[in-house]
């Protein structure tokens, strides 16, 4: 017959008995599911209330580690608690059965009991215990996970705790014990245990026990101990109750102390002493020594020293991967590697970055180098200059490239540090509104004039500060000369007119005119408005009409567009005293009229088929230049005898220009000066195999500008000083003593040179006329040789003097000459094609070893070594460089040129060329044989000097400059 | 000291310190990785799952 207890529940087996009472399995009729059903024992001694709350205390639990109380019925006089009826075994039945855990399951068990116990200790209000927590209270479900059972002695805890009333031997915590254990710990939660604080199961917290209700068990089984009303309970050992002493109050950590000592038993399999300070820690071959440490730790005698919530110790477990020593030391091992790659990127950034602005600067600093090679080639030395200071870093800055060799050497070419000769030197490049018609520079050379569409612009010397602008005529044709030392005369818009430079006003101005003339003695003007067929002269003083001269009609050239181009094919020239003008006529007529009286004039031609007349006034004698059909002529003419000299014709280009100065004539590559008395022609200049296309003189200098877009200047010996490149062909060239300008007519700037005078460099002077190819001084400086395959001749540095000069024999069969030194012997080294090399002393002149060697190579191959390299060079192509040490090959040199001497020195290598038209010069390089320096006409080096060997008969010398001393030069050059 | 040294040569320097960086960091990755399963593995053995990862994704 099936017991059905309150009609719902049908008992279906006993499954267990214990100190709490009965256990039964049944089933619930309605819902067909399995429930177990619980007969508590306490029954009558507890009343039925007090049992009614224990289960609503219990049936509020919800917890999926918790089994469910569903239920509190009474039947027969037996309350029934039902309750979820869990699957599996008890813990016990496995250690029963030797069957120990592994580590994960218990962890995981572990884990699963600590939540429930969270859940439990947290409910309010201030949580439940569950005081006996062992391994026969954990079930195990077939799913593997935990359900803590057996709430038997649970108990509410109060503010303070709660007062046990059972434990189980081995699993109850130490202050289930005895107080002389805990008071042996000074420790422990001890309160009075007035029950109205503790055992807050019921409202009035009372725990009704009678005195005989005391149950003693063995040893593995709960042991229950009832608490007498209002008796004190002290921490007694079991089975004794005693009144002197204070209760102790159990807490949350009583069940951690439960579960440590479970855990301890699952895993090792032995059931941990009673006495906590007793239990043996588990070693590592039972389990890990974090779990080892999560268990002593539980077991902790004193409260304080365990873990202090459930919370705290299911941390533990849930943190043991995250703090285990091997995760952490592999955390570490990434951190480190992360960091130090980090930091290695980082550092390759930054180097990059390094990289990357210093060459941005160095592509930054060529260009600027070239922008200053440019400038400079266009004659504007100071943006030349600026632009090379642009292009060398100026800070420390560890973004800053170190300084290129192009920008030390645009700098060293800006300053011009190694050009020595006494020569026109690139000083300024003026910009003008429009381009120029003419260019003028005063006699005093305070001044340049300018003529440009439709202004005239006068600028200071050497500063070339613009200080007036004034307007002229728009034609141009429109002339400006200067008289005396402030004032001009210029073709006016108002007037031709007189302006004093110093004052700023115009002294006079008169009827409109273009075309200017001005006597010698700057008495006279003479003018002439374009094509009009009247002549005014005015004294320039006052600008008073002197006299005018009708032309009957005749007229000048003037291009039907005048305003933009000066057809510059007419003579129009007042001769020393202003008695005579030269004028030519669009008729070919050439006249030499007298100002005053026309019964005077001369005519040259009356008319003719010539064009372009030039010419002027030396002393009495006018020369003039003209051209027709292919042919050009030169004459001269004697104004006061009035007989026509002489003159002559030529298929190239015949240039005239005479002033008080002399007679000059260019013709095709060749200027002469003419001597009026003898006729004859000095020549001044030799322009080779280009034409002259200008030219201008100061007595001294000769500015001639040919048809290659180049200018060059002689000196009074027809010797070439410099020569120069522009970008066109320059249709003005003005030379004053120490001033000269070039310009052309489709170009706004016009180019100001200005004589640098180098004398303080001197190093030796000989006379200019002596042939040589090269120039050296002797190791002892005591000795200068000039020599060539001829001839040497030697001097004594000292006063100059002429030592010896000597004929080389058989010149046209030398293969090579080189002057040698050493530390205590210089001497001249000729090389004849037969083998045979004589040496000659540098000293005196003397023979001083003459030998018969092997033929030498026709290649002409030199060899040169410095401390890295080894330079060959040969005659028919570029020098090749190799590496002294590997043999490889590194570079070649400079091509186009044949390299004669190679010269280390300070850090610096000094190689020695000879171009294809023979010109010498030198290049100084870095050791990593990049070019420092260009060096036109170095001839020799020193210790510690470089020579320069110039046709005007100089050997000047120059140190090497440092780059701090260049940039200390461009510093004070910019300011 | 670095303006004695080329700037290209400061620049590939700088290039190839990261290049390294990169590929040493591409290999501690992997190594790391392959270290990191053996010892979750390891840890796994010993320990179980580890609760802590299950519990944060479950967004407990």
């Amino acid at each position: 017959m099936p017991h059905i207890i309150a009609g719902i529940y049908e008992i279906q087996e006993q499954i267990g008995a214990g100190g709490g009472g009965v256990v039964y399995i049944g089933r619930h009729l309605r819902l067909n599911k399995q429930v177990v059903l619980k007969a508590d024992k306490r029954t009558l001694s507890v009343g039925t209330e007090k049992l009614r709350r224990e289960v609503d205390m219990l049936k509020d639990l919800s917890h999926r580690y918790i089994p469910q109380v569903y239920d509190f019925v009474q039947e027969d006089g037996v309350v029934y608690t039902v309750m979820d009826y869990i699957e599996g075994e008890s813990l016990d039945k496995r250690l029963a059965r030797n069957e120990i855990p592994t580590q994960p399951e218990l962890i995981k068990w572990s884990c699963q009991l600590l939540e429930a116990l969270a859940y439990l200790h947290s409910r309010p209000p201030y949580g439940i215990l569950h005081g006996d927590i062992k391994p026969a209270n954990i079930m195990i479900r077939p799913n593997g996970d935990i359900c803590l059972i057996d709430f038997n002695i649970a108990l509410s805890l109060g503010e303070d705790g709660a007062v046990k009333v059972g434990f189980s031997r081995g699993y109850a915590s130490p202050e289930h014990y005895s107080a002389d254990y805990l008071y042996d710990n000074k420790s422990a939660a001890v309160g009075v245990a007035n029950t109205s604080s503790s055992n807050a199961v019921a409202d009035d917290d009372r725990t009704m026990v009678d005195d005989e209700d005391k149950t003693v068990v063995d040893d593995d089984k709960t042991v229950v101990e009832s608490k007498p009303f209002n008796s004190v309970v002290t921490p007694s050992t079991v089975g004794s109750i005693t009144r002197s002493r204070p209760g102790i109050l159990l807490d949350s950590r009583s069940d951690i102390y439960s579960l440590g000592a479970t855990l301890y038993h699952l895993i090792s399999g032995k059931r941990p002493a009673q006495d906590a300070k007793e239990v043996v820690k588990l070693g590592k071959e039972v389990c890990s020594p974090a779990v080892s440490d999560i268990i002593r730790k539980a077991m902790a005698v004193e409260t304080k020293d365990r873990y202090q919530s459930a919370e705290d110790m299911l941390n533990a477990f849930l943190q043991l991967h995250k703090n285990d020593k091997r995760i952490i030391r592999h955390k570490r091992r990434m951190v480190v590697a992360g960091v130090l790659l980090s930091a290695l990127f980082l550092a390759g950034g930054a180097l990059t970055f390094i990289g990357l602005k210093q060459l941005e600067q160095k592509q930054s600093a060529l260009a600027l180098a070239e922008y200053s090679a440019n400038a400079l080639s266009e004659g504007d030395v100071a943006l030349a200059i600026e632009q090379a200071m642009e292009a060398i870093p100026g800070g420390k800055s560890i973004l800053d490239a170190p300084v290129t060799a192009q920008a030390q050497k645009a700098l060293t070419d800006a300053l011009g540090v190694y050009r020595l000769s006494d020569s026109f030197q690139a000083m300024n490049k003026m910009e003008l509104p429009s381009a120029p018609f003419d260019v003028v520079i005063s006699p005093t050379e305070k001044y340049i004039a300018a003529v440009y569409a439709y202004e005239v612009a006068v600028f200071t010397l050497p500063d070339c500060e613009q200080i007036v602008t004034l307007p002229i005529q728009q034609s141009a044709l429109s002339d400006v000369i200067f008289v005396g030392e402030d004032k001009m005369v210029y073709a006016g818009k108002d007037g031709v007119a007189l302006y004093d430079l110093g004052t700023g006003q115009a002294v006079w101005t008169k009827d409109v005119a273009t075309t200017l003339s001005l006597s010698a003695d700057e008495k006279i003007l003479a003018a002439v408005n374009r094509d009009a067929d009247e002549v005014f002269f005015y004294n320039v003083s006052d600008g008073s009409v002197v006299s005018q001269r009708d032309l009957n009609g005749m007229h000048m050239s003037v291009a039907a567009n005048d305003i933009f181009a000066d057809p510059q094919k007419d003579v129009f020239a007042l001769n020393n005293d202003g008695s005579m003008l030269a004028m030519s006529f669009s008729n070919g007529g050439l006249y030499l009229l007298d100002t005053k009286d026309a019964n005077n004039d001369l005519i040259v031609y009356e008319e003719s088929e010539y064009t372009r007349f030039r010419g002027g006034f030396h002393n009495q004698y006018f020369a003039f230049s003209a051209e027709k059909s292919g042919e050009s002529l030169f004459g001269l003419v004697d104004s006061e005898t009035v007989t026509y000299i002489g003159g002559y014709t030529s298929n190239d280009s015949i240039l005239v220009s005479a002033d008080t100065k002399g007679i000059y004539v260019s013709n095709g590559n060749l200027l002469v000066c003419v001597d009026t008395d003898t006729l004859e022609e000095k020549e001044l200049a030799y322009t080779d195999s280009v034409a002259i296309k200008g030219f201008a003189t100061n007595g001294k200098h000769v500015l001639v500008a040919t048809d290659d877009s180049g200018f060059a200047f002689y000196d009074s010996g027809a010797n070439l000083m410099s020569k120069e490149e522009a970008t066109q062909n320059c249709d003005f060239v003005v030379l004053s003593q120490q001033y000269a300008v070039v310009a052309n007519r489709n170009e706004t700037a016009i180019r100001v040179l200005a004589l640098q005078n180098h004398s303080d460099t001197q190093r030796f002077a000989y006379d200019a006329r002596i042939p040589h190819e090269e120039a050296r001084i002797s190791h002892d400086e005591k000795t200068v040789m000039l020599f060539d395959y001829e001839k040497f001749y030697l001097y004594k540095t000292e006063d100059g003097s002429l030592i010896t000069e000597m004929e080389i024999p058989d010149a046209a069969n030398i293969y090579d000459q080189q002057y040698r030194k050493s530390d205590d012997a210089s001497w001249l080294e000729v090389i004849w094609y037969d083998g045979t090399v004589r040496c000659y002393d540098a000293a005196d002149g003397s023979l001083l070893s003459e030998e018969q060697k092997e033929a030498p190579s026709k290649e002409l191959t030199e060899e040169f070594e410095t401390d890295a390299y080894r330079i060959v060079s040969t005659l028919h192509s570029a020098p090749v460089v190799y590496d002294r040490s590997s043999g490889e090959e590194i570079a070649t040199l400079e091509e186009d040129a044949y390299l004669t001497y190679v010269t280390q020195m300070d850090g610096y290598i000094v190689t020695e060329y000879i171009n294809t038209a023979g010109e010498r010069y030198g290049l100084l390089l870095n050791n990593d044989l990049e070019t420092l320096a260009y060096l036109p006409g170095l001839c020799d080096v020193t210790k510690d000097s470089l020579i320069f060997d110039y046709s005007s008969g100089d050997l000047r010398e120059s140190k090497i400059y440092a780059l701090d001393e260049l940039i200390e030069l461009g510093n004070q050059a910019l300011n | 000291m670095l303006l004695l040294i080329s700037s290209e040569m400061i620049l590939y320097s700088g290039i190839a310190l990261m290049v390294c960086a990169i590929i040493l960091a591409i290999f501690c990755a992997v190594l790391f990785s392959l270290t990191g399963k053996k010892i979750r593995k390891k840890l796994m053995a010993e320990y179980g799952e580890n609760r802590l990862k299950v519990k944060k994704s479950k967004g407990e």
